[in-house]
């Protein structure tokens, strides 16, 4: 009984490891039929890689040959397989292509101003690929300029700003020739540059607010044909005395880069508007539609009287005087000090001796005293 | 009901009136279209402080800049006058 009942046991048992054997069989062929299907695709995958090499580096020797050619006119160089890959996202769009991509290679742009406006504006010309890019500015970095000023950073507080976005775009794309020029910009240096006839994309921006016009393109005005009359010292404004958003420059900045592109590279769009950046403004853009330039326009018109530069400093009339009242301080000259600034300002910086005392006997007197002063503030 | 226009400010002009923007009635001598130029006298007559700013500013009407002397030009119903002065800084 137990024999036969071992020997069914084990014929159940051979009849399980000969289904078990099919079945590893059937998988085996599966694998390989598998493995060979993989491995037919990654052949081709390769021969595809190779092609597309192949015809990225005839084109490419193409376009350098032909460049090679042209470097004796003077004209135009090609792209390189390593600028195919690096603006690829770029050139495949339409109404810019390769053929913007080759125009701002070999274009030059001259930023005057490594300062809030400068620093995005120069970032985004060199990462988009332009091939020249001038920075003139003769400022060092300073710590307070950080928030707005991101071409800089804390290691390079102390050393030129035109170094200092020299070395981030030189990190940034080594491709970039960057020419640094530690100077200012003034009526000694700029007249050839402004009769270079070339085109001008103008930025400003205070407090929340910013403006954007190119000036001396297509037959749009000059800042002398908006702006004919030089604005009074008391009205003109700076960045360290009245204020700026970090990112207002910023978003100004970038549109400069952006328009200095479309104009290079010849993109549709409209260039002969005034663009109005307000930060707090239920609409934050607006665009002014602007005149052609003024036919009697003082410098761009048919009979300019205007044809020698004037530094801006002697133009508005202004100038720094916070020295003379520390000047009065350290030689302790008895005074009234009284500081009328927004409380902004004040509660930030308010120096000693801006309050006023007033005393009496008993304090009845100095109530009536502070009262009348406190009246006399309101009143204005 | 008076007949209205209105101002929107920028920059140094925001500034020295306070305001962004604002809704002005056109005067009794006349009810209907005024000059730039007596835009200008009425804008300041509204503003002491915007006198000087007004001088360098320019003005456009309904998002069109318009020249400051141009006597052909007036503002008239529901337009919108910007004024706008150069911004410095960056």
């Amino acid at each position: 009984m137990i024999v036969s009942e071992l020997m069914e046991e084990n014929a159940k048992l051979l009849n399980r490891v000969n289904e078990l054997e099919i079945q590893l069989e059937k998988l085996k062929l599966e694998k390989n039929s598998i493995q060979d299907k993989l491995n037919k695709l990654t052949e081709l995958n390769k021969l595809n890689d190779v092609k597309e090499l192949n015809e990225l580096k005839e084109s490419n020797e193409l376009k350098e040959s032909k460049s090679d050619q042209n470097d004796d006119n003077n004209k135009e160089k090609g792209l390189t397989l390593k600028e195919y890959l690096r603006y690829g996202r770029q050139l495949i769009l339409p109404g810019f292509g390769i053929s913007g991509q080759i125009k701002i290679k070999n274009s030059s742009i001259l930023v005057v101003g490594a300062g809030g406006l400068g620093a995005p504006a120069s970032i985004y010309l060199a990462a988009a690929g332009v091939g020249t890019i001038g920075i003139i500015d003769y400022d060092d970095v300073e710590i307070s300029n950080l928030h707005r000023q991101i071409i800089h950073n804390e290691s390079r507080v102390g050393i030129s700003k035109v170094q200092s976005a020299k070395m981030t775009i030189e990190g940034l794309n080594s491709d970039c020739n960057c020419i640094a020029y530690n100077m200012v910009l003034d009526s000694s240096n700029a007249l050839d540059i402004i009769k270079s006839g070339k085109p001008l994309v103008s930025g400003s921006a205070l407090r929340m607010e910013g403006q954007l016009v190119i000036y001396n393109y297509r037959g749009g005005p000059c800042f002398r044909c908006l702006f004919p009359k030089p604005p009074p010292p008391e009205t003109v404004m700076n960045c360290s005395d009245n204020g700026v958003m970090g990112v207002v420059p910023g978003v100004i900045g970038c549109l400069q880069a952006l328009q200095a592109i479309k104009i290079i590279a010849d993109v549709n769009g409209s260039f002969n508007d005034l663009l109005l950046f307000s930060a707090t403004s239920y609409t934050i853009f607006k665009s002014i539609r602007l005149r052609p330039r003024k036919s009697n326009c003082a410098i761009c018109g048919e009979n300019p009287t205007i044809k020698t530069l004037q530094d801006y400093i002697q133009f508005c009339g202004s100038g720094p005087l916070d020295k003379t009242y520390n000047e009065i301080r350290l030689k302790k000259i008895p005074h009234i000090l009284i500081d009328v600034r927004e409380p902004v300002q004040y509660d930030i910086c308010s120096l000693p001796d801006s309050w006023i005392y007033v005393v009496c006997r008993y304090g009845n007197d100095s109530q009536l005293g502070v009262d009348i002063l406190k009246n006399i503030t309101k009143g204005e | 009901m008076s007949k209205e226009f209105k101002v929107l400010y920028f920059a140094s002009a925001k500034d020295a009136t306070n305001l962004s923007s604002e809704t002005i009635s056109f005067p009794s001598s006349n009810p209907s279209s005024i000059s730039l130029q007596e835009l200008t006298q009425i804008l300041k007559s509204r503003h002491k402080k915007l006198g000087k700013i007004l001088e360098h500013s320019m003005y456009a009407i309904n998002m069109k800049y318009v020249e400051i002397d141009d006597t052909s030009i007036f503002v008239k119903e529901g337009d919108e006058v910007a004024v706008i002065p150069p911004v410095s800084g960056g």
